[in-house]
């Protein structure tokens, strides 16, 4: 296949941005969306075709080079794309979703007014996107990195009116700085250490350079993971991803699910052999990955807000993946990726449906029984739930993706600084986060299906209690704001399903996704292992349960969930069950409200050092810098009313000048 | 006794300086243009104090300063009548002969 | 050159009185009281001018300059009779830089720092000048001065200057008679004195002279 075709597919998007861009205030809205998803499909078309060019598996990569782009004497990195089979399932991944989610746009974003801008950075979002996924250096991949993370800007802050969204993207930007800060040491780091930042070569030569310089490469390694956890919203630089949901909805479900934060991942599994030479950063993963996965499930289970509920739930499926790949299985860690990507994108998108069919109420003590008056919505999210909480083999995007890090965990070993960690507590303990998944996922779905009987919970004032998305307020007891951009106030209007675009591109993921988890089965578990054989090329697999195993932990999670189901959707069951935990001061929990503190010590270690700095260098700068040029006018004003008054029109004052410089002149020439 | 010599050019010369300061005190201070006149008078007559002694301290061939003197006194006659007329006719318009009076110059309201 | 007690005492007691009576000439409020002072003042002038071998100076000093030039003072004071009290105008209240205590002290410093610095350098620099004695017969006397002015006029230059002075005097007399003409004679108030004073300092209308009370 022609190398330049693989230029186009990040191309055509990019171009479309542009032209969107440029254009986007002239065009009709229609054509906005229009041109956004031809580019996108332009790009899945050219994929698809690669599909079918034997690059899968153990296949021929492809390979497309500009010559140098970066060119000195000491460092080289030119324009080079590679596609391999791992970054043909990205491709295919990003360009499949953004697809859908664009088609998806035209109907979610119908009423709104920026839709040029919003196309075009979605466009943007894509094409950087596959600029990254397809790079074969690491400075490539910086620029695609940095491209996500503008995009992410301008997407979360589309709604740039209201009161907290300008603040919540500028806070994923600057969270995601700081991991390009890292990520650019690792690469300085890993060009010292290896001498070149070519993926092909390092995957070459690296891991013998590695392995002889183990603690370079560990410092390096541990740079690049700073940059992933940035990028993937791992503990501590988590706190971004929460407040992304002031975003609209589709780019919630492109961006902060299926395909932003999967780009730590990604990385990782590139420099997997690096990982596999230095058990440090395997620990820090592992216990930042942990970290992560129980703040994301417990904070969940208190959140009123759908999306923060989908987003808490995105956390912990992300550090799935950094676990699995602590673990050493690169293929289990890529395989939860797809798969996570599956069934998240669906519950997003279904609950954009929701959402948008109820005037953008986003509260879900308000949106009760919503999910009856719009069936494939219904579906949807079912679908979605069922695949997030692992429920039936076969047909839950997300269960075999999750057994693949399950088993890869069982037998992995964490050590470094003199510390051991063994898999199996670390399984233990993603099996107990595994319950509480299922619990939030159904309280969610039990609120949307519930009968209306129950008290109502007052709504809140437009923009309530709204401080700055440093605090957030997701808690039972406080309010969520209503996020909308037009006044559609509250529940006045009719829900019923809303644009054909949003309900098809819903019916063609809830058909996907059990396909995927169908064909995520390994042969193990009598699947036909394609994907991951696809997605690994050709790497060997990690010996999963038998299915006889898990019997017992599938029939615990259909219990649970039916009986989380049961409670939730019931208005009397859910109150006096809410009340009984109020009772126990449960969910007015401290750590709980404050989302373990993470803002406050932020606040009080980085923002108020910084604003102090802030306050003084403007002290500094009035006083001073602009004080300067005061004393000089000063200086001269004074001077010059001085020297005024020789001028004073008086006579004898002229008189009695002359003579006193008679006098002086008589003093200098007299010699003194 | 042996009598301290006073009579020396570098005394004479103080002297004239001395009547010149005193002049200027007067020019300076005083606000009646009369009195600025006397002034005026008054370091003239130092000035020529200085130029007779040093005729008669260095130079002893010839009397050229004190046909100097005539012509200072001579100006000094010619300026102070022109300047007295002149305080005449200002003090006939204005009743008034302070020098804040007629300080202004060339200003016009 | 020996020392001749007796030039030496009149010097000394000369330039004192000189120095008084100037000092009272600046200070004194009185115009008619300064005028004489100022004659008093031309005495003692004269006498050192005679001390300096200057006889027909000394003369003229007191001919010329207190007999002529302060009767013109004399009589001009008479005429304006400035005021009854003393030279100050009665718009004392007028305060500018240099009036009052501050105004003294200002004078006073200049005059002094002036005084500080020339005279120590007047005695630096004439104490090394040596004294040269009068050579000439009859130096200062009349008919020397004469001899020096009137001899040989066609190669004299200071024959002419001399004679010019007359022209210096004509000059002076058709100026003061400019002055005193009716149309026209005085500057018009508009055209080189401000009318601004007029604005903010009131014209004082006095009683005539005549009829003048006795201070």
């Amino acid at each position: 296949m022609n190398p330049w075709l693989l230029l186009l597919i990040p191309l055509i998007p990019a171009l479309s941005a542009a032209l969107l861009a440029l254009l986007g205030t002239r065009l009709p809205y229609n054509a906005i969306g229009g041109i956004a998803s031809l580019a996108a499909a332009g790009s899945l078309a050219i994929v698809l075709c690669f599909c079918g060019a034997g690059v899968f598996g153990a296949g021929q990569p492809v390979d497309f080079d500009t010559g140098p782009w970066i060119a000195t004497q000491a460092f080289q990195a030119g324009l080079h794309l590679h596609l391999d089979s791992l970054s043909l399932c990205m491709c295919l991944l990003v360009t499949f979703f953004g697809f859908l989610i664009t088609v998806y746009s035209i109907g979610y974003m119908r009423h709104d007014s920026e839709q040029g801008r919003f196309f075009a950075s979605l466009n943007l979002f894509v094409a950087s996107m596959l600029t990254l996924v397809l790079a074969d250096n690491l400075v490539l991949i910086f620029l695609g990195w940095e491209g996500v993370g503008l995009c992410s800007y301008l997407l979360i802050g589309h709604y740039w009116k209201q009161e907290d969204v300008p603040l919540a993207a500028f806070r994923a930007f600057f969270v995601n700085r700081i991991g390009d800060v890292l990520f650019i040491l690792g690469v300085f780091t890993m060009f010292s250490l290896f001498g070149t930042v070519s993926l092909s070569e390092l995957a070459l030569h690296g891991p013998a350079l590695a392995s002889i310089h183990s603690g370079q490469a560990a410092l390096a390694a541990l740079f690049l993971l700073g940059g992933a956890f940035a990028k993937s919203a791992q503990a501590p630089l988590h706190v971004w991803l929460a407040d992304a949901m002031a975003g609209p909805t589709p780019v919630s479900a492109l961006i902060h699910a299926a395909t932003m934060v999967t780009a730590g991942v990604y990385l990782l599994a590139r420099l997997d052999w690096l990982y596999a030479v230095s058990p440090e950063a395997r620990l820090i993963i592992c216990l930042c990955a942990l970290t992560t996965l129980v703040l994301g499930a417990v904070l969940a289970l208190v959140q009123t807000d759908i999306k923060k509920i989908l987003a808490y739930s995105t956390l912990s499926n992300l550090a799935l993946m950094f676990l699995a790949l602590a673990a050493g299985s690169t293929g289990a860690g890529l395989l939860h990726l797809f798969g996570h990507a599956f069934f998240k994108a669906l519950l997003f998108l279904a609950a954009g449906s929701v959402i948008f069919a109820a005037h953008h109420e986003q509260d879900v003590r308000h949106l009760r029984g919503v999910l009856k008056k719009l069936p494939v919505t219904n579906i949807a999210f079912l679908v979605g739930c069922i695949g997030g909480a692992c429920l039936v083999p076969y047909l839950a995007a997300g269960f075999f993706s999750k057994e693949a890090v399950l088993g890869a965990l069982h037998d992995a070993e964490f050590e470094g600084f003199g510390f051991r960690l063994s898999g199996h507590i670390v399984h233990g303990i993603v099996i107990a986060v595994e319950l509480l998944s299922v619990v939030y996922l159904f309280r969610l779905y039990g609120y949307l299906r519930s009968d209306s009987a129950g008290p109502v919970v007052p709504k809140p004032v437009k923009g309530g209690t709204a401080h700055a998305s440093k605090s957030g307020h997701d808690s039972h007891g406080k309010d969520d704001h209503a996020h909308g951009d037009h006044g559609h106030g509250g529940h006045g209007g009719v829900i019923k399903e809303t644009s054909p675009t949003i309900l098809g591109v819903l019916g063609i993921l809830i058909l996907a996704a059990p396909i995927f988890g169908w064909l995520s089965a390994s042969p193990s578990l009598h699947g036909n292992g394609l994907i991951w054989k696809i997605i690994t090329g050709g790497g060997a697999e990690p010996e999963g349960e038998a299915l006889g195993h898990l019997w017992i932990p599938l029939v615990i999670n259909l219990i649970l969930a039916a009986a989380v189901f049961a409670v939730f959707s019931n208005g009397k069951r859910r109150e006096s069950v809410l009340g009984l935990l109020k009772g126990l001061r449960f969910g007015a929990f401290g750590p709980l409200t404050r989302k373990f503190y993470f803002d406050d010590v932020y606040a009080a270690l980085i923002t108020t050092p910084l604003k102090g700095a802030a306050y003084l260098s403007r002290l500094i700068l009035e006083n001073i810098f602009t004080g300067l040029p005061t004393v000089a006018g000063m200086l001269g004003r004074g001077l010059s009313l001085g020297l005024r008054r020789l001028q004073t029109g008086k006579a004898h004052q002229y008189a009695i000048g002359v003579l006193l410089a008679v006098f002086l002149l008589a003093f200098y020439l007299g010699g003194h | 006794m042996n009598f301290p010599h006073v009579f020396t050019l570098p005394n004479c010369l103080a002297l004239s300086l001395t009547l010149v300061l005193i002049g200027s005190y007067g020019v300076f201070r005083r606000r009646s243009l009369i009195m600025i006149l006397l002034s005026v008078e008054v370091m003239l007559n130092g000035v020529n104090l200085s130029m007779v002694s040093f005729n008669f301290f260095r130079w002893g061939t010839q009397e050229s300063s004190h046909y100097l003197y005539m012509l200072s006194i001579g100006v000094a006659a010619v300026e102070a009548a022109v300047g007295l007329s002149m305080i005449i006719v200002l003090f006939k318009n204005y009743n008034d002969i302070t020098r804040e009076r007629v300080a202004h110059l060339g200003e016009r309201a | 050159m020996p020392v001749s007690p007796l030039v030496e005492i009149t010097f000394a007691l000369s330039a004192a009185l000189i120095l008084i009576s100037s000092l009272a000439v600046v200070l004194i409020k009185n115009p008619v009281r300064a005028t004489l002072l100022l004659i008093l003042s031309f005495l003692p002038t004269s006498l050192v001018y005679i001390l300096l071998q200057a006889s027909f100076v000394g003369i003229l000093q007191i001919l010329v300059y207190a007999g002529a030039i302060m009767m013109l003072f004399t009589f001009v004071i008479m005429m304006i009779n400035p005021a009854p009290k003393g030279g100050e105008s009665p718009l004392a209240g007028v305060e500018s830089a240099f009036t009052g205590l501050r105004g003294a002290v200002i004078g006073l410093l200049l005059v002094g720092v002036a005084g500080a610095l020339l005279i120590p350098q007047v005695y630096r620099a004439a104490a090394q000048l040596p004294v040269e004695p009068v050579t000439k017969p009859g130096f200062g006397e009349l008919s020397s001065i004469a001899a020096m002015l009137f001899e040989d006029p066609s190669n004299n230059p200071l024959t002419v200057s001399f004679e010019l002075i007359s022209f210096l005097i004509l000059v002076g007399i058709i100026a003061a008679l400019n002055f005193s003409r009716r149309k026209g004679a005085a500057p018009a108030k508009v055209d080189s004195i401000s009318t601004r004073p007029t604005e903010t300092l009131p014209v004082i209308k006095r009683e005539p002279a005549l009829d003048r009370k006795p201070a």
